[in-house]
């Protein structure tokens, strides 16, 4: 039977959904490998001592070290007194809440493919990333607490399956959170600039850093339509017709550029990092902007 | 601006409704396109844009007017548009058309049919009572109908009423005035063909004169009368037949062409004719061989249409056909002692002669043989002749010595041995005249010449049916003629001699007259044309003068009253009898005088036919609007942005169209290049370089394959041969010269047209002047189905009727020596495509000039197919059986062909080359 694509703003039943997204993620897990083992990272660890479960070096003991740190068995074999030192391990968490409003179910032809697609793709290939340089990592929202392993990965892809992301909004009620973890924000961002600001300054508080990956279809920041319009809204909401689109797209236009410069505006305020990616452009430029800022390092050896 | 003010409308009012497009316009304004629809995420942003963007989108100003039109085309459509209403006529009352159906309407049939339609539907229309009257008259005495007729009906005639083939008796119409006195605001309308028997005008005028009086009288006419010569009665003057024509008085000078049609509805003879102005009778002379001017069935004039202009021939037209029983070795010393000469002259004027045995005259089954003095027959020959007679022959013999002195056998009464004498030393009596002739006899009615006088004759045995036998008698009674049914046929004797010896009877104009008489026996078994006798209709002529088997209320005539026939619909012309014996009625054969009428000497409007046909145009308009309105959906369907792809593929249609164009034109430049050029350019082009030429079928595939076969054949010439020929150039028959090509090729196809006059000289003139032509039938692979000959395949059969004209000498099959086997290269024989046809030549030998280079050579191998090459050089037929050698055999025969046109005998001296360097040497 013929069925022709259904455009429809209409909620799907959520079995159906996740499906669909399960059917797009092994794809998309393919694309994130692709994409990560682009960036050359090499393994490598801190090389300095710290906190952490592996031996670093034998130092001489100095008197500003703490004397439960002397390691007498070593300083038995010798003639001064040793220390037995471990590497430092930072607890880097990276926390990634990938949007997963109505809005974000959008692809227009000039895209490659959908918002969602593309911030799942993102989620997936920096969890990866992660991964592989063993920070933890975690889905806002998930009940576990963060971690980094392939096990950990594994399981990120099933949260990523799993439909339902809290909204923006929602994020606050999010445990797990621990403070100084990194948060990164995948999102189209088509809310109100002080919800976001509001959710961003709660993080802050909490004593995170964060990253706004601003996703946006190319039809959305140029409004490339002309003549007469009717303009229909994913979510609840009037819609709206315009006479001659072309007239008013500069309007549009400067409209969509103010509200990436207000979020621009909250991230420097808290200097969180912020980056604008159109999803006709690669998904390796924004995935650039992520590695670069996050700066991601390379696990051990 | 004609067509426009001839539309009307038949509900005006609604054209009222065409004030309200002003309202539409504002409706469609108001009312905008509706708009494409997208989903939008972004939406948000869209909400705090201006408002007043919202509607700014309105239709655009060539929509708007665009749906105008359909809306007004919808107002007219219901208008009910027509064209070429008749005017309105407000008038009331009844209305009496008066139609001329006689034959003379035949020519000018359909502008009459066609105004009387409109005519009758304007009529209708009106709700107007409607008469229709027939001028051409259903029986004499019988009162033209008049009687009201329902719209339906009044319509059905118009639409069925057919010219009748007699002409229109005006007289009758008077009878009807009482009764169309009595009719209620009468208006009368008279359809004139503008042509009637000249007795008719005096009463029309009458009729006319007293019609006005009871109501206003119109008439319609052709506005300019055709008028065709009605054809006479024509004459056979010995070796021709003299057609009169006659045209209408009055009318206007006319030319045309009378042909003469055999049975199966072929034209032998057409000989154009003229009439000056004010000239209103001529004669064409058709010389035509007697035994094909029998076979004529049917003069008429070319493109003519109506029942005079035709005139059926029957057997009184046909030459007879006469045995003349002559012996084999007799030679003629005294030609005007002879008595075969006598009987030649006397029966030369009516009847083809045969000359003959009477064995061999039997044979052939002559109807009528002509026996000179003779004495006893051989028993056997007498009895075949008796048998011949029973069978229906007619035997005529003459007496004379050898009768006279003979036992009497084979005659139809009983002679008197011996003659009578007349006049001579021992007699006083003196040559006694010519008495009455029998009312019995066939001769009756012929008149007699006093100086005919009979010095000898033979004596019949006086017996009681003696003068019954007798068909003329001497003045004293005593038989001259006498016959006697023998079975089915005439046993006739002449008592004297067919040569002056005894009377001089044979050179008088009454024996060619009674020998006429004969022959009419001979034919006409057993008719005769003065006896009572009735001809059922068999063939009838319709007003148009085509001839149907129907015969409907038509009656038998009676062969005595022919004189006093008149034509009407008991007694159409046509042909009476049966297949065996028919006499054609002719309307040619009763002496009326016709004349164009000058319309001016009525009381009474006089209009023209209007032959343009009333046009309903509901139709077309509501089409167009539909049209229209499926424009306007694909014009929104765009302004809704629904049709993306609108302008690529635009711009690719345009591309292709560019490019197919282009492609076009490229492949047309380069093979209309040469084949198009014409006139001088032409000429030019066929002197300037040595060509071959091919004659052109306008069988496309056909001409192709001759260019490319001679294309290919020059190739092969130029890179093998010192002949440096271009490419090769069509030739049209018709219109080229054929002067300039050394060779031309001549695909034969079945329905190449037939010559024209100019295209034989010209052809002859070619092959006077040294050319040659290879006629190529192309059909060796039919040999299975038409024979080794291809006798019958039509190809041969077009090639034959093609060459019937033109001056071609003996042609044989090429002879192994001839020049054509050796002129380039040693060869025997010439396949082309085909292998194994025989190959023809003319032969030269014994024929001077032209340098020994036969003009004609015929084959059927299909040689251009063999040479052809494509613009890339590939083959383009297969040759058969085929193999490669095939095709190099076949280039081998062109050129040698080429060879032997260019060099002539030249390689035939070479044969003496030795010899003569021999003799040079010593």
């Amino acid at each position: 039977m013929f069925k022709p694509r259904r455009v429809s703003t209409q909620q799907l039943d959520d079995r159906v959904k996740a499906e669909r997204l399960a059917q797009t993620l092994p794809p998309l897990i393919l694309a994130a490998e692709n994409l990560v083992n682009a960036f050359d990272m090499g393994v490598h660890g801190r090389r300095r001592a710290g906190t952490g479960e592996d031996f670093w070096q034998f130092k001489q003991y100095g008197p500003d070290d703490p004397t439960t740190s002397i390691d007498w068995r070593q300083s038995a074999k010798r003639e001064h007194i040793y220390i037995k030192q471990k590497e430092q391990e930072t607890a880097e968490t990276v926390w990634i809440w990938r949007d997963t409003s109505q809005t974000m179910d959008y692809g227009s032809d000039r895209a490659e493919q959908s918002k969602l697609d593309r911030a799942t793709l993102l989620s997936l290939a920096l969890a990866l990333s992660l991964s592989k340089s063993g920070e933890k990592f975690g889905l806002i929202g998930q009940a576990e607490k963060a971690s980094t392993g392939p096990a950990s990965f594994n399981r990120f892809v099933g949260r990523v399956s799993e439909i339902q992301s809290p909204s923006l909004i929602d994020l606050k009620f999010a445990d797990q959170l621990s403070n100084k973890s990194t948060v990164v924000l995948i999102s189209d961002f088509l809310v109100d600039p002080s919800e976001i600001s509001q959710m961003v300054s709660h993080f802050v508080n909490l004593g995170c850093r964060g990253f706004l990956m601003h996703v946006a279809d190319p039809v959305e920041a140029d409004l490339p339509f002309d003549g007469r319009t009717r303009f229909l809204p994913m979510t609840e909401g009037d819609d709206i017709t315009l006479g001659r689109v072309e007239v008013v797209r500069d309007d549009y236009q400067s409209l969509f550029n103010a509200h990436r410069q207000e979020l621009l505006e909250i991230a420097r305020k808290v200097s969180w990092d912020y980056s604008f990616h159109r999803t006709d452009a690669p998904a390796s430029e924004a995935f650039a902007a992520l590695y670069s800022a996050l700066n991601i390092r390379g696990g051990k050896a | 601006m004609a067509a426009i003010t001839s539309i009307s409308f038949l509900f005006p009012w609604v054209l009222t409704a065409l004030l309200t497009l002003p309202l539409i316009w504002w409706l469609l304004r108001i009312v905008p396109p509706r708009p494409k629809s997208v989903i939008f995420p972004a939406i948000r942003f869209l909400y705090r844009l201006k408002k007043d963007e919202q509607s700014a989108a309105t239709t655009p100003w060539w929509l708007l007017l665009l749906r105008l039109v359909i809306a007004a085309l919808i107002i007219l459509a219901i208008a009910g548009p027509i064209l070429n209403l008749p005017e309105q006529r407000d008038s009331s009352g009844d209305v009496v058309m008066i139609v001329d159906d006689g034959w003379t309407a035949a020519e000018s049939w359909n502008d009459l049919k066609a105004t009387l339609n409109k005519l009758v539907q304007e009529t209708t229309r009106q709700e107007r009572q409607v008469y229709i009257v027939t001028t051409s008259r259903e029986v004499e005495g019988r009162l033209p109908s008049l009687s009201p007729l329902a719209d339906r009906e009044a319509l059905g005639i118009a639409a069925s009423l057919e010219p009748k083939s007699w002409p229109s008796y005006y007289g009758d119409l008077s009878q009807l005035l009482p009764r169309l006195e009595s009719l209620d605001n009468p208006e009368f309308i008279w359809l004139s063909s503008g042509i009637l028997q000249e007795t008719d005008i005096p009463d029309l005028e009458d009729f006319f004169t007293r019609l006005t009086e009871i109501g206003p009288l119109t008439i319609f006419h052709e506005e300019s009368v055709i008028a065709t010569p009605v054809i006479g009665v024509p004459s056979i003057n010995s070796e021709k037949l003299r057609v009169p024509l006659n045209l209408p008085a009055g009318a206007a000078a006319n030319e045309g062409v009378l042909t003469a049609i055999v049975d199966d509805g072929k034209i032998i003879a057409s000989l154009p004719f003229t009439f000056l102005e004010n000239e209103t009778s001529a004669f064409v002379d058709l010389n035509i061989p007697n035994k094909i001017r029998n076979d004529i069935r049917r003069l008429e004039i070319s493109n003519s249409r109506n029942a005079g202009s035709i005139f059926l021939l029957d057997q009184r037209w046909q030459r007879r056909q006469v045995g003349l029983v002559t012996s084999v070795s007799e030679q003629v010393d005294q030609p005007l002692l002879d008595e075969v000469h006598y009987l030649t002259q006397a029966l030369t004027p009516f009847f083809d002669i045969t000359r003959g045995t009477i064995e061999g005259l039997v044979a052939e089954d002559q109807s009528l043989i002509v026996l000179g003095d003779a004495a006893n027959l051989p028993e056997g020959i007498e009895r075949k002749l008796v048998d011949w007679i029973a069978k229906g022959g007619v035997l005529v013999r003459f007496a004379g010595p050898k009768l006279a002195n003979s036992n009497g056998a084979l005659v139809p009464v009983n002679l008197r041995s011996g003659n009578r004498s007349l006049q001579g030393a021992m007699s006083w009596n003196q040559p006694a005249p010519l008495g009455p002739i029998p009312q019995s006899s066939p001769f009756f009615g012929l008149s007699i010449p006093t100086d005919v006088a009979v010095n000898k004759q033979v004596l019949a045995n006086p017996s009681p049916e003696l003068l019954d036998k007798t068909w003329a008698q001497l003045e004293d009674g005593t038989p001259l003629v006498t016959a006697d049914r023998q079975g089915n046929g005439w046993l006739v004797l002449f008592h004297t001699t067919a040569t002056p010896e005894w009377s001089n009877l044979a050179i008088s104009g009454l024996f060619v007259e009674m020998l006429r008489e004969i022959g009419n026996l001979g034919q006409l078994t057993s008719q005769n044309f003065s006896s009572q006798r009735s001809l059922p209709p068999f063939q009838l002529m319709d007003g148009f003068g085509s001839l149907r088997s129907e015969t409907g209320i038509a009656e038998p005539i009676n062969t005595a009253e022919m004189e006093d026939l008149i034509l009407d619909a008991r007694h159409p012309p046509g042909y009476y009898g049966d297949e065996n014996f028919s006499i054609a009625i002719n309307i040619g054969q009763f002496e009326a005088d016709y004349s164009v009428v000058d319309m001016g000497q009525f009381p009474a409007t006089i209009r023209y036919f209007d032959r343009s046909a009333v046009v309903d145009l509901i139709l077309p308009v509501l089409l167009a609007a539909l049209l229209l309105v499926l424009v306007d959906q694909i014009v929104s369907l765009h302004l809704q942005g629904k049709l993306p792809a609108l302008r690529t593929v635009s711009r690719a249609a345009a591309l292709f169209i560019v490019i197919a164009a282009s492609v076009n034109v490229m492949s047309v430049e380069t093979s209309a290049q040469e084949a198009d050029l014409d006139g001088d350019a032409k000429a030019l082009a066929a002197t300037l370089d040595t060509r071959l030429g091919y004659i052109r079928t306008h069988d496309s595939t056909v001409d192709r394959m001759s260019h490319n076969g001679l294309a290919g054949l020059s190739r092969q010439l130029r890179n093998r041969t010192a002949v440096e020929t271009k490419d090769p150039l069509p030739i049209d028959i018709e219109r080229d010269e054929l002067i300039f090509y050394p060779l031309i090729y001549w695909p034969v196809t079945p329905d190449f047209p037939a010559l024209s006059e100019q295209a034989i000289l010209k052809l002859n003139d070619y092959f006077n002047g040294g050319g040659t032509i290879l006629f190529d039938t192309r059909n060796q692979n039919n040999v299975g189905q038409f024979g080794p000959d291809l006798y019958n395949s039509p190809e041969n059969i077009r090639l034959r009727q093609l060459t019937a004209r033109l001056d071609i000498p003996r042609i044989h099959q090429v002879p192994p020596d001839h020049v054509v086997t050796r002129a380039f290269y040693l060869m025997q024989t010439f396949p082309g495509r085909y292998d194994g046809g025989d190959v023809w030549i003319e032969d030269t030998a014994g024929i001077q000039g032209n340098d020994g280079v036969a003009s004609i050579v015929i084959g059927s191998n299909d040689w251009a197919a063999a040479w052809a090459i494509d613009a890339d050089g590939r083959y383009q037929a297969a040759t058969l059986p085929g193999n490669e050698r095939q095709r190099e055999l076949a280039y081998r025969f062109g050129i040698n062909l080429v060879m032997y046109t260019l060099t002539g005998n030249y390689k035939a001296d070479q044969v003496h080359i030795p010899a003569i360097l021999e003799r040079l040497g010593q």
